[in-house]
């Protein structure tokens, strides 16, 4: 860790709240957008964002630098964000039953399903990735949008370096197999 | 120049764009890429994959920006501080309250409803029913009941464990080791984090089922020893000469 990220992080468990101010400015977006793509909502993500910091600023004197800053706090974002989905998963459950039951079934698309834009890779991708599951679809996310290492993969979803590698090849695998012909098209 | 096989050119591909490969294993890969038309096919798939993914990813999601109330992350309720604290398991405090009151949970449900032994001792059969005649009795004391070995000889049975890949580990040397088949292999992984074109990764964790070793499958139940009486001294009293 650096010397200025550690000044921070001591400054912040101090209460100095100009320094709560910076951390959070520092880390606000990439916080936010592992939220997003876990939840796919942007104000579910806003929330998870928020609780995230509440979380890791009541928690910071339990940081230990085995990992680094960024990893910790994404992991803090991802139990937070699962536990999000986990409710959500819940009570959709429960409005389907109950609508099932007086035989009004809202059909409204997959929140992804829903943000597929017009383009023909994209829509596909999109599809294909919400196939994926998310114990295949998190190591892309975090390895293609947040551009970690195998190594910060491995830290922030608690599992071994071997076990990114093979979830990634998998992931890039079964993608490859859904859009077979695709790229060859339209790809660069 | 080391000579390689389509699939394991497929694996050094595939851990390229992990960026975890050497420089050895590189000039490998380039060297069979430039023989290879099929493989180069298959990487330059590969990479259209990897481009068309970053893309879509940020121009979904590179629109959107938080919009956070710095006040309330300062100084947030205690109910919110007390919510987020115990879903982020950041605290030890937490993850104990939560092995606690999952203990309380069941020590309640236990308390509440009772739990019942599948079959009591005065329910264990001491003789058991059979055609034509024949007496088989159990050479042991009814308990264990034949039953309850079988129960308990079937969840030895499906008893795993994780074998985590060395370096030089193959699918072949790994299930030599386990005494079990390389197929046995490949089917109980088939759902999890695993084998793409039937390679392994160091660090990757497989399920090894030992059930599938050969002394389990010839294993004998224990307590479950029969005694054949014959009435008449002939066992098949009925089958022709």
């Amino acid at each position: 860790m650096s010397e200025e990220q550690a000044g921070l992080i001591a400054a912040c468990i101090e209460g100095d709240e100009t320094a709560i101010a910076q951390l959070i400015q520092k880390h606000q977006l990439g916080v936010f957008r592992l939220a997003l793509s876990v939840l796919g909502d942007s104000g579910e993500a806003n929330e998870a964002t928020q609780d995230t910091f509440i979380a890791a600023l009541s928690a910071l004197k339990s940081y230990q630098e085995s990992s680094t800053f960024k990893a910790w706090l994404y992991t803090i974002t991802l139990n937070l964000s699962r536990s999000r989905l986990r409710k959500r998963k819940a009570l959709e459950r429960l409005q389907y039953t109950l609508t099932a039951f007086f035989r009004v079934h809202s059909q409204r698309p997959s929140t992804l399903e829903e943000i597929i834009i017009g383009n023909e890779v994209d829509a596909a991708l999109w599809q294909a990735l919400e196939k994926l599951g998310e114990k295949h679809r998190l190591p892309l996310v975090l390895r293609y949008y947040h551009d970690f290492s195998i190594k910060e993969i491995a830290e922030i979803l608690k599992i071994k370096e071997g076990t990114v590698h093979s979830r990634l090849s998998i992931g890039r695998e079964r993608l490859r197999s859904e859009l077979d012909g695709l790229f060859q098209t339209t790809g660069e | 120049m080391v000579e390689i096989t389509h699939h394991k050119a497929r694996a050094l591909i595939q851990a390229a764009a992990d960026q975890t490969l050497g420089p050895a294993e590189r000039s490998t890969l380039d060297a069979h890429l430039t023989k290879c038309k099929q493989c180069r096919a298959y990487a330059d798939h590969l990479t259209g994959l990897e481009a068309n993914l970053r893309k879509a990813l940020h121009t979904r999601w590179d629109t959107y920006h938080p919009n956070l109330n710095l006040q309330a992350i300062k100084h947030p309720s205690p109910a919110k501080l007390v919510w987020s604290s115990f879903f982020s398991q950041t605290h030890a405090l937490g993850k104990v309250t939560v092995m606690a009151a999952l203990l309380l949970g069941y020590f309640v449900i236990v308390n509440l409803i009772g739990i019942r032994t599948p079959i009591s001792s005065d329910e264990t059969p001491t003789a058991l029913p059979t055609p034509n005649g024949f007496t088989s009795t159990s050479a042991t004391s009814p308990t264990p009941s034949i039953q309850s070995a079988l129960t308990d000889w079937t969840a030895q049975a499906c008893k795993t464990v994780i074998y985590v890949v060395q370096e030089n580990d193959t699918l072949a040397s790994i299930a030599t080791q386990h005494e079990i088949t390389k197929e046995t292999i490949l089917e109980y992984n088939k759902d999890a984090d695993s084998l793409v074109s039937n390679t392994v990764f160091t660090g990757m964790e497989l399920v090894i089922p030992l059930c599938e070793k050969a002394p389990s499958r010839t294993a004998s139940l224990p307590g479950s020893v029969l005694t054949i009486t014959p009435i008449n001294g002939t066992i098949f009293p009925d089958q022709p000469e």
